[in-house]
Order: structure tokens, then sequence, then C-alpha cells
């Protein structure tokens, strides 16, 4: 059931993402913007959950219990009003020729059997821990994880913002797997899923022109698993976090947000898709969810400012060349 | 100063392999920026200018002062969009080749490029292979499955866990029903300073009377009584190594319930 997740996680992301496209009234995006954009809105409901369950001291499962409502409901309005465009979707001549795609799907397994295999980093790391709390007290953040017992200064606001070791002990919950398989397989999977998807959408922007485009976006996927394995020998660097601590909110921040709102920024000065600030500003958002302000929002911040200017600057200066 | 940039800057990228090829990428970027129809101008200055930002004495001070955080693993390098320069540098260097034997050839050059830029700084700290699904190295493991079994056997929602660090560090990752006496902040000092567990002087002194427990079996004995502990784990080398000899019982309430290759486990007998 564990490994079912991983497929669960990819339709409720995309058809929630549809859903949120339909709302906006945007038809342009290709599934995997698609699929970013579910998760990051999966991420944010949970969220939207949980911060008034810690003010009530509400139980863990009357959340869990909601949050499924809530994931049902939007799966059936999605079906039901937007079954036109996902058809659309996957018309044979949308999807991908599979062939040059062999080799990278090789280099992607290579990396996930790194994560069924191999020790990830735990070093101080309480997320295990913080799931198996959290299913044993079925109290959100009262109980340090550590110990088990109740805190005796508590957490911080900031500390309680972080809310993606609760969504590990929904999964967790759900699926009735150990905690350990679904945040060191299951999320470090997800991770490296979305940092992919985000890539894809950059290997689009740079070889939307070029001959053999479906080849050179496979010899970059191919080169992006390369660098992942081959990086991981250096700790301290973002390719170790992504193979050996994927399940960490920070490696979701450096490897999937930071590159797809760089993109997102590319598209509202580069290519004035206005709606991408709505996508922008759930990028923001869902920093705050994953992992501490300081390591998360901030650079996203950095990363947009300069980002956004650059983007302008570059434009203006085509514009300028053309004349 | 200078010697912090310099160190950020050699690691820039995650090691001094990718670091040079990343900055190799920066230079055939600015060289190809002006192809037309391609976005490798944008990607072009915006890394430049991300690098020119980590690089800075300024922005250094600034992280050093107000945000501390993002200064572990050297965080702010991984802002450096290293993949894509490096990744898109490559891809775009097979279009200079025309000929497709010269392209196979490229295309190993290039992998052997990456795998040998990845490895120079490797740091011998070796991957281990994962000895059961709950992530837990076996020795431990078999002890914390035989503490699970009592706990269950005994009808008892939670225990409360007294032990050499080893076992503390993965009890609570096998299950949330094992309770300890302090967490594995107290030794590994405030890693998530979002936590505000704050351990007294008693508490502290139980950890370093834990990690030489054969010379303090009487204090573990009462602190474990006093404290509500239902099981007390201790190490076998520990009781070789200092030529005492394994106790049946300690402060006369715990026994020795069960032993696995590397734990003995005790009990409470009241």
């Amino acid at each position: 059931m564990v490994y079912l997740l991983p497929v669960f996680m990819l339709v409720t992301a995309y058809l929630i993402g549809k859903l949120g496209q339909k709302l906006l009234g945007d038809y342009e995006k290709n599934p995997m913007e698609t699929c970013l954009n579910g998760t990051l809105i999966v991420i944010l409901i949970w969220e939207a959950l949980i911060l008034p369950a810690i003010k009530l001291l509400a139980p863990f499962d009357a959340v869990t219990r909601i949050f499924c409502a809530i994931h049902l409901m939007l799966l059936a309005v999605s079906l039901v009003f937007c079954a036109k465009s996902i058809s659309t979707d996957f018309l044979p001549q949308q999807l991908i020729t599979p062939s040059p795609f062999i080799t990278a799907c090789v280099v992607f397994a290579l990396q996930v059997v790194c994560f069924f295999f191999l020790m990830p980093d735990t070093t101080g790391d309480f997320t295990v821990e913080t799931v198996n709390t959290t299913l044993a007290s079925n109290l959100i953040y009262e109980n340090h994880p550590g110990m088990g017992t109740t805190f005796v200064y508590g957490i911080t606001f900031r500390g309680k913002l972080v809310t993606l070791p609760l969504l590990y002990a929904f999964w967790s919950q759900l699926c009735g797997g150990h905690a350990a398989e679904v945040v060191y397989r299951i999320a470090p999977l997800w991770c490296l899923g979305l940092s992919y998807m985000v890539y894809s959408l950059w290997a689009n922007l740079f070889f939307q022109k070029a001959e053999n485009k479906e080849v050179k976006k496979a010899a970059f996927f191919v080169g992006i698993g390369l660098l992942n394995i081959c990086g991981s020998f250096a700790p301290d660097c973002i390719f170790y976090y992504q193979m050996y601590c994927g399940f960490r909110g920070e490696t979701f921040i450096y490897s999937i947000l930071i590159p797809y709102a760089v993109y997102l920024c590319y598209q509202i000065y580069g290519n004035k898709k206005m709606r991408s600030c709505i996508y922008l500003i759930i990028t923001i958002l869902g920093s705050l969810c994953l992992t501490d302000v300081q390591k998360g929002c901030i650079p996203i911040l950095i990363a947009i400012v300069i980002a956004s200017f650059i983007a302008m600057i570059y434009k203006l200066g085509r514009r300028m060349r053309k004349r | 100063m200078m010697e912090t940039i310099q160190k950020a800057f050699e690691m820039a990228g995650g090691s001094e392999g990718l670091s040079a090829l990343f900055l190799t990428g920066l230079i055939a970027l600015w060289y190809s920026k002006f192809n037309k129809g391609t976005e490798s101008g944008y990607l072009f200055w915006y890394a430049l200018a991300i690098l020119l930002v980590v690089i800075n004495p300024l922005y250094y001070f600034v992280v050093n002062q107000y945000l501390p955080e993002l200064q572990a693993h050297n965080m702010m390098l991984w802002l450096l969009p290293t993949t894509p320069v490096i990744m898109y540098v490559c891809v775009s260097a097979t279009s200079l080749v025309k000929k497709r034997i010269d392209k196979v050839v490229f295309g190993f050059a290039m992998v052997i490029i990456l795998i040998l830029a990845g490895t120079t700084s490797y740091t011998g700290n070796g991957h281990a292979f994962i000895a059961n699904a709950s992530y837990i190295p076996q020795s431990e493991y078999e002890m914390i499955t035989i503490i699970e079994e009592y706990r269950k056997e005994n009808q008892m929602p939670n225990v409360m866990l007294w032990g050499d660090q080893e076992i503390m560090q993965y009890a609570r990752t096998y299950s949330g029903n094992i309770n300890l006496l302090y967490g594995k902040d107290l030794w590994l000092g405030s890693q998530d300073t979002q936590l505000h567990q704050i351990y007294d002087e008693e508490t502290i002194n139980a950890y370093r009377e834990m990690e030489h427990a054969p010379f303090f079996l009487p204090e573990i004995g009462s602190t474990a009584l006093e404290r509500g502990c239902d099981i007390l784990v201790l190490t076998q080398n520990d009781f070789a190594l200092s030529g005492i000899e394994i106790p049946k019982q300690i402060s006369d309430v715990f026994v020795l319930y069960s032993s696995s290759s590397k734990y003995l486990m005790y009990v409470r007998n009241d």
C-alpha cells in the first residue's frame, strides 16, 4: 500500500492542480506544471487545516478526516468539471516519444534504488520521531519528538508553521506503513520526481526552438541524474541533500521551489504571463510550510528578487536589440 | 573575511570539480548568450547575479549576523543554479559536433567528466546499506523489537526507556510508544532551534552516568526509579571493558529480562 502512495500523490496533485487552473481560467499549463501547482495547493490546504487545529488543541485524527473529505471533494469536482481538459492532456500527439527518455528513466531508477537500499542522513533530524510522536499521541506538536513526553518550554510559532512532518504522518496513517518507509523512501522519491518536473519546465524553455528537442531534453534529464548521483559524495551540497536528505524541507526548497520560482519569474516578466504571479505567491507560501523561514522563505525571496530583476533587464535588452 | 569567501567559493556547487564545471559553464554561457531565440542569456545573467551576491562580503556579513541558519551546510550556495548551467552547456555543446560517432564519444566524455567532477571531493564517509525497513542498525533493531514485544505482552500503552545513547537514538524512530528520559538533542547540542527543550542539570548528570554505566549502577537504579523508568538498556561491551561482572539486578528493582548480541535489558520488577 505504501508503494502506491506516489501514484496517489501524483494523481491528486494533477487533479487538484487542474481544478485550480480551471478556477483561474488558465488553460495553457502542461501536466508537469499542473502537478507542481497541485502539490503546492495540497500543502497549503494542509497548513490551513493544521494551524487552527494547533490553536484549538484538536486531535490529529480529526484533522486527517477533514483533510481526506476535502481531498475527495476536490477530486470529484475536478473529475466532473475538468474532464475535457484532462483528456486533451493525454492525447497521443501530446505524449512524448519514449525512446530518447529510456536512459533518463534508467538513471532515475538508479536514484530511486539509493532511497530504498542506502541509509539516509538522519543526523540531528527529528522527522520520523515527529511522525511517530504525532501518531502515537494523536496530538499536534504538544510532545517532544525525541522523548515522547510533554515539552518543557514547547515549540516556537515558527516551528509550528512547518507542517511537512505532519503531512508525512497523514500519509503514514493513510497507508499504514512504518513511518520510516514513508519518510525515507516515499518522500525523497516524491521530492526527486517534483524536481525532475521543474527541470522539465526549464528544459522546455531552453530547448523549445532547438533541433532534436526531445533528445536534448532526455540528455538534460540524464545529466541531472548523474549530477545527483556523483555530486552526492560531497556532504554539504544540494546533490547530497537530494540523495540522502530528500525528506527534509530544505531539499524541497532548493531543488523544487527555488528553480520553480525562477521559472515563474521568467514567465511573468519575460513572457508576460501575469497569472503566474498567483503561482509565485503559492510557491512563497508553500515555502513557509516546508521548513524554517530562514532556510526556506528568505532564500526563495532572494532568488525571486534577483530573477525578477534579471528577467526584466533581459527582456528590455532583447527589445532594444530588436529595434 | 577573504579566507571565508574563498572557502565558500571553493565549495560552490558542492565540490571543487562541480564548481569548476559551473564556472566553465558560466563562461560558455557568456560566449553563447547572444544566440537569438534561446533563453541562455537569462540563465547566464541570473547565474552570474546569484554568484556575485553569494560571494559578496556584505551578503556574508548579513547572513552571519541575521540569518545564522542559512549558514549551516553552506546552504546559501545552493542558490547557485549549478544543475541548469552545467547541463545546459553540456547538452548545447552536442550540437557543435556533427558526426554521429563523434556525438557518441562526446557523450561518453561528458559522462566521465560529470563523474570525475562529482567525486573529486569524496569525503570517505561511506554509504551504509539499510538493515531493515525501519532504517535502524541491526543490533539496535534487535533490542528495540524485544522492548516492543515486552510492552505489548504487558499491555502497556507506553514504556519509559533509559539506556545507552545509541539505543536511545533509534528507539523513537521505531515506535512512538517508547518514551525516553531525554532526547538525542541533549548530546547533539541544540540542533533544532525551534525545539525549546531545556534539560536540567540532573538530566545531564543522568546522561553522563549512563554513558559510564558499570561504575554508576546504584545511582542509575535510584534515578530510574525516581524518574519512573520501566526499562533500562545497558551495553554488554561496557561491562567487558570495565571488568565488572554483569549484574542480575540493579538496585533490587530492575531485573535482567533479556539480552541481545550487544545489549542487556532490565525491567522493573514491581
